[in-house]
């Protein structure tokens, strides 16, 4: 069969080059994994998105914000791939923060109006009634901060693709929105940790 | 209730920002990558063996490579015997690492993804662009990673049918990766509740020894599916995600003789049935 890989090293500028997509993306695509796996898991998924990065580093794009939706997708792929079964081919379901607990800037819950709290458990309500493409179409826009591009570069769709996705998402939110009463007295019943 | 969502199909900038500050991850702290675990997956990342050199793409179907070299397609089937045997010649030399065992063992997830992910790579950079387009493999799932003894066995399947198969040997850091396997398209619609569906056995060769393997998929009440070889005796398939596939190692096929009789394939249902010894005509989709 003899499929030989090179003895030599990598070069000294590869690994620099390596060294400093690494350092400047590490952080993001940690937040990327933390928002779709048990964050115990998340460094474990961006240490295998990096090897496999590393192992394909000529196609690591040049263009920094290319790099960063390209081991975006390395990465979701990895986590797809750790679903089981019929699951595999589905979009993967994207946590939310605990609306009761979330407080900005040093501010506590009670420093909270009453209508932002509304929002907020509103919201988380409304986010665990979307389907799977939904959430991730969202995430992917809002806390990943992707462009269109990047973003369907990310789920390996097109530009088009992805904002009809968001366009639906959008909506299926507002749908949501206005059947999902506020439930202030058991915020705390998000669903966490791994992809289900 | 969030009345500002209510106005267009785009997002209100409140709502926007109330979304963002439900951001599970907002937390994560940017000094992450100077603490000591990130820095030593960094080190361990520089320090693997490939150091990205592409290797190349696995042997296709019906495709010679050298002289000695062959894909070539099996006949009918047989029951052997023999559960280990030492891989010889082209699956590695005669070694106790290279022991194949007639059961899969299960490949850790970091290490199946990357044994998969090495899989797709191989096929993505086929040179001699045969296969169905970038785009599939790319977005191909990795379907089964199985190991047998040193050897890690990995199926891909994607869209329209696509399959491709990789089975690798890693030597250790800097030295060589050995592999095979094909890609193909099995192009199936729908599969009965009880049985497989497959395009039959394929089988390599060169002057030492020579492999087979099949994959296929399987129908929704198959728990189990057992290939009746000629040279191993009773092959357990490794099952996942609709699909099954397995390999197993043989002499060298010489001359015109041709690779033997096709296994027999013994299926065990979820409720406990076994439908025994199905001949492959049966299943081969490629026949039918």
């Amino acid at each position: 069969m003899g499929m030989n890989t090179s003895n030599a090293g990598p070069s000294p500028d590869r690994e620099a080059r390596f060294r400093a997509v690494y350092e400047a993306t590490y952080v993001d695509l940690v937040r990327f994994a933390q928002r779709r796996v048990h964050p115990s898991q998340a460094e474990d998924v961006v240490a295998d998105a990096f090897l496999v990065a590393w192992r394909r580093f000529e196609d690591l794009p040049t263009d920094p914000g290319d790099a960063r939706a390209w081991l975006f997708g390395i990465a979701h792929r990895t986590m797809l791939n750790g679903q089981r079964g019929d699951q595999r081919r589905q979009a993967l379901t994207i946590r939310i923060a605990d609306a009761s607990v979330v407080a900005q800037n040093g501010e506590t819950w009670k420093d909270l109006d009453s209508e932002l709290v509304a929002q907020r458990l509103d919201l988380a309500a409304a986010w665990r009634r979307l389907a799977p493409v939904h959430q991730e179409t969202l995430s992917l826009a809002i806390w990943d901060g992707l462009a269109g591009p990047h973003a369907a570069a990310v789920l390996g769709i097109s530009p088009v693709a992805f904002r009809l996705r968001l366009t639906r998402a959008r909506r299926a939110l507002r749908r949501h929105c206005e059947v999902t009463p506020a439930q202030p007295s058991s915020p705390a019943a998000l669903r966490e940790g791994i992809p289900s | 209730m969030t009345q500002r969502l209510h106005t267009t199909d785009r997002l209100d900038r409140a709502t926007g920002d109330v979304l963002r500050s439900l951001d599970p991850a907002a937390r994560a702290d940017q000094r992450l990558v100077s603490a000591p675990r990130a820095q030593d997956t960094l080190t361990r990342i520089l320090a693997s063996d490939t150091a990205g050199t592409l290797v190349a793409p696995p042997a296709r179907a019906g495709r010679t490579e050298g002289h000695s070299r062959r894909w070539v397609l099996a006949g009918a089937a047989l029951v052997g015997a023999g559960a280990l045997v030492v891989v010889p010649g082209l699956l590695g030399g005669e070694t106790a690492s290279a022991m194949w065992s007639a059961i899969p063992k299960a490949v850790p997830p970091a290490e199946a993804t990357l044994a998969g992910e090495d899989c797709r790579m191989r096929n993505i950079d086929d040179p001699t662009r045969q296969g169905p387009g970038r785009k599939v493999v790319e977005n191909a799932d990795i379907v089964i990673v199985e190991g047998r003894g040193a050897w890690t066995y990995v199926l891909l399947g994607g869209d329209g049918g696509y399959e491709a198969t990789c089975l690798l040997r890693d030597n250790g850091p800097g030295e060589e990766v050995t592999g095979g396997g094909y890609t193909g398209s099995l192009g199936v619609e729908k599969v009965g509740s009880n049985t497989v569906v497959t395009h039959g056995t394929r089988a390599q060769s060169d002057d030492n020894s020579s492999y087979r393997e099949i994959t296929g998929r399987v129908g929704s009440d198959v728990a189990s599916v057992i290939l009746n070889t000629r040279q191993q005796g009773p092959v357990t398939a490794s099952v996942r995600g609709g699909y099954f596939a397995a390999w197993w190692p043989g002499p060298p096929i010489v001359g015109m003789e041709g690779p033997g009789p096709e296994p027999t394939v013994t299926l065990i249902l979820k409720d406990g049935t076994t439908r025994a010894d199905i001949p492959m005509a049966q299943i081969d989709m490629s026949r039918n």
